[in-house]
């Protein structure tokens, strides 16, 4: 990572500590610095109230030695004059200026003067020439005089110029404590924007990522993209956020569009296996013509009619209206009423085929019959009930068809007493995986399977279909719960 | 932010180049090739500059010109310092000498130690001095007769003509002489009376009290003739303080502030003064010629100037004019 948060925490920090270490490393060396010079500053009296002690030492031994021409008053002379040159040389011209550098100078060489005045003094003292020590002894003193009002006037100078040099030392002192004060008060302020900057800089972007996510989190996919400002794992993480959101947005989009396309393909199913209806039908309608088949049964009828058959006659009738009313269903709903016509037609062929051995009762609350109901939704049942439940009994077959209230709907039973089903074979009808007497090879081509889903859709509702049986051989009742009020169709 | 590191930068550099100040030497260090010891009274305003200037010409060459013994604590005489001076092995001696035998003797020993003295102001005859800077006693006789010639009235005037006792030389001589000289050739000899007064004894302040004394006295002459700076300087105050203005007219020498101020208020007529700029640089010249070359010539002779109440203020505008541009150049 070039450059990480920890990379840029530490290149913070260091930045920081090393700017509050190297102004207080200034500062030290400055105060040091500072110091050392007030310690100076006085060294110079000090060197000059020395010489002239020394000075007087060895004024005082050549006296003494004159006086009494002693050895060891001769020996301290040389020491004290040895100590005299030695703190003499020690006293540096270089370092001093002005009117001090001249008086060091003359000082220096009058010095030279008077130890070489002492020295021929004491040569002279030795010699036992006595007028020469004498004049030389008087020449001594006076340049001794002289040096000792020097030395006590550089003293009084140097004396002036330290004070001076240390009240500029207290005011440079005072101007560095304003100067340490400011300058930790601005690297204190400067470290305090710094680490502000820093936050702020690693906290804004985790503070708007975070506001994203809550919008994403809350489902609103349609967030801005983040800006990507930085390398460190922030900006990566950010990155990372645009491109998951980018992807959570096609996932969403493509879920969408593969919803849509199944429910198009279902829609589509439905309207094939309508459409196969139709054509079933269509193909049926085209097999028979039915105005040559109304006409010739109608024909027929008159013709037995004036035969004086009256059987016949009424057979052909109802042959002929129940294929007018089968062939000419192109409405999708009808009357209940013309629906119980259709079963009665039904049931009057069947009997004239079948010896007339089906007991058909009709219980209908004539009220009822005028409601809308899906066209052939009761004929297949009938014709269900002919088929599978008393055809080829033993016992008189029977079919009893009701229609009556149950507080809001209205509720068709057919009910034979026929063979019967069984538990198992109820619930495979009732879940859809028995098509047997849905598909129409023997009957008039709609089943009961289609009438179930077509009454489903219809309502808009599961619960509109029930059969019961107390087991074989004990009958079946096939039970339609229909609503009162027809669904809106538009 | 930046600002404020920049400022704590700025800070740091200010106190740096404080304690760098602080760090320099309190006199400006001169690092001479030969040292000039000044020797003469350091209170005489005339000194003062004649020394000035020599410095400032001094440096010019690599020379430290300088009163020895300026900073001493202790006042000697004119001729300790100049042993002073011979003690402290200076390159060369610029001194406002007297005629007297101790500082003949005085000169002798600095020539034995092999230092080269130039007098100035008062010339040491028969000395063994180098050079004598200044004027020439008798045309400055002569310019003091001008000026008492112009004084002349009906009645016969006193002149009083105060000397220094250890300048009865041939230099105070000259002066008189030129005095008079002037006087018979402008016919006034007759007008005027001479005397001479010795004023103190030598010792210090002697002289002042004298001045004070003759003032004090009862017989006041019409004309004092003052031959140097001190003399003109207590002339001008004890006029005033004994009320005697008016009655007597004093023709001093040199100016200093008192004297010009007794100018400007018509106290005395005149002055006369030299040129003591002119002195002090060619008095190094002479030294560094010497030095060199081991020749000299023996007398560098200065212009006199009489200044009264008209010239007076020229005189001053052009002396403030030579000061402003020496000070330029040696702070450049």
């Amino acid at each position: 990572m070039k450059h990480g948060l920890q990379s840029k925490l530490i290149l913070t920090f260091l930045l920081t500590s090393v700017l509050i270490l190297a102004v207080n490393l200034f500062l030290f060396l400055n105060i040091n610095r500072t110091i050392g010079r007030i310690d100076r500053v006085y060294l110079s009296n000090l060197q000059i109230s020395l010489l002239s002690d020394s000075l007087s030492d060895t004024q005082e031994q050549v006296t003494d030695y004159l006086s009494t021409k002693s050895s060891e008053s001769l020996g301290r002379f040389y020491e004290a004059e040895g100590r005299y040159s030695s703190l003499l040389s020690e006293i540096r011209l270089d370092e001093e200026s002005g009117r001090v550098q001249v008086m060091l100078a003359d000082i220096r060489h009058i010095s030279e003067n008077y130890l070489a005045t002492c020295e021929d003094t004491l040569s002279a003292k030795r010699g036992r020439n006595i007028q020469k020590y004498r004049a030389s002894y008087d020449d001594a003193s006076q340049l001794y005089e002289y040096l000792d009002n020097y030395l006590y006037s550089l003293n009084n100078v140097q004396l002036g110029n330290n004070s001076a040099n240390y009240a500029a030392l207290r005011q440079s002192f005072h101007s560095l404590e304003l100067i340490t004060l400011f300058s930790l008060i601005a690297v204190t302020l400067a470290n305090l924007l710094i680490t502000l900057a820093l936050t702020k800089a690693l906290t804004d972007p985790l503070s708007i990522l975070a506001g994203q996510a809550n919008e994403i989190s809350a489902g609103n996919f349609d967030v801005p993209e983040l800006e990507v400002r930085s390398g460190d794992e922030i900006g990566i993480v950010s990155a990372a956020f645009n491109e998951m959101a980018v992807s959570i947005r096609g996932y969403i989009a493509k879920l969408r569009e593969s919803m849509e396309n199944e429910s198009r393909m279902k829609e589509r199913e439905l309207l094939m296996d309508s459409h196969l209806k139709e054509a079933e039908l269509k193909y049926l309608q085209a097999q028979i013509n039915p105005h040559f088949l109304f006409n010739t049964l109608n024909a027929g009828a008159q013709l037995a009619m004036m035969d004086g058959s009256e059987r016949c006659y009424r057979y052909l009738q109802n042959v002929a209206s129940f294929f007018r009313n089968k062939t000419n269903r192109e409405k999708q709903v009808t009357t209940l009423a013309d629906e119980i016509a259709l079963v009665d037609n039904y049931l009057y062929i069947i009997n004239v085929r079948f010896s007339g051995e089906i007991s058909y009762d009709k219980r209908v609350d004539d009220d009822l019959t005028g409601i809308l109901v899906p066209s052939m939704i009761l004929q297949p049942i009938v014709e269900n009930a002919v088929n599978h439940g008393v055809r080829d009994i033993d016992w008189p077959p029977r079919i009893i068809l009701s229609v009556y209230r149950t507080g809001d709907s209205v509720t068709i039973a057919v009910r034979d007493n026929g063979r019967g089903m069984t538990a198992g074979q109820i619930e495979d009808i009732l879940a859809g995986r028995t098509s047997a007497r849905a598909r129409g090879d023997e009957t008039n081509g709609v089943g009961l399977g289609n009438v179930v889903s077509r009454l489903q859709l219809f309502y808009d509702r599961e619960d509109v279909f029930d059969i019961t049986s107390a087991g074989p051989d004990k009958g079946t009742e096939v039970l339609l719960y229909l609503p009162m009020e027809s669904p809106d169709r538009s | 932010m930046g600002g404020l590191l920049l400022l704590t930068v700025v800070g740091l550099v200010l106190f740096e180049l404080q304690l760098q100040r602080l760090a320099a030497p309190a006199g400006d260090r001169f690092d001479y090739a030969r040292r000039y010891a000044f020797v003469g009274d350091k209170s005489s305003a005339f000194l003062q500059e004649v020394c000035s200037a020599a410095a400032e010409e001094g440096r010019l060459s690599g020379d430290y010109v300088g009163f020895i013994g300026e900073d001493l604590d202790m006042n000697y005489t004119e001729l300790q310092l100049f042993d002073i001076a011979v003690a402290a092995k200076a390159d060369g001696i610029i001194v406002n000498a007297d005629d007297s035998d101790a500082m003949r003797e005085a000169i002798g020993r600095a020539e034995k130690a092999g230092i080269p003295v130039v007098c100035i102001g008062t010339d040491s005859y028969g000395s063994l001095r180098q050079s004598y800077v200044g004027i020439s006693y008798y045309t400055l006789g002569q310019e003091y007769g001008k000026a008492i010639a112009a004084l002349a009235s009906d009645e016969v005037q006193n002149v009083l003509i105060l000397t220094s006792p250890n300048e009865k030389s041939r230099g105070q001589n000259l002066v008189f002489s030129g005095i008079r000289d002037y006087i018979a050739k402008a016919g006034r000899a007759g007008r005027f009376t001479f005397e001479t007064l010795s004023v103190g004894n030598g010792a210090m302040f002697s002289a002042a009290e004298s001045i004070t004394d003759l003032f004090g006295g009862s017989s006041l002459p019409e004309i004092i003739v003052c031959l140097d700076e001190t003399n003109t300087t207590c002339a001008c105050q004890a006029i005033v303080d004994t009320n005697h203005v008016g009655d007597v007219t004093i023709l001093g020498y040199y100016v200093n502030d008192t004297i010009c101020n007794a100018i400007e208020k018509q106290i005395i007529p005149a002055t006369l003064t030299v040129n003591a700029e002119e002195i002090g640089r060619s008095a190094v010249r002479c030294l560094d010629e010497y030095l060199s070359t081991g020749f000299v010539t023996e007398y560098v002779s200065i212009d006199i100037r009489t200044l009264g109440a008209d010239s007076i203020g020229d005189y001053l505008s052009q002396r403030a004019a030579a000061e402003e541009s020496a000070g330029k150049e040696v702070s450049e």
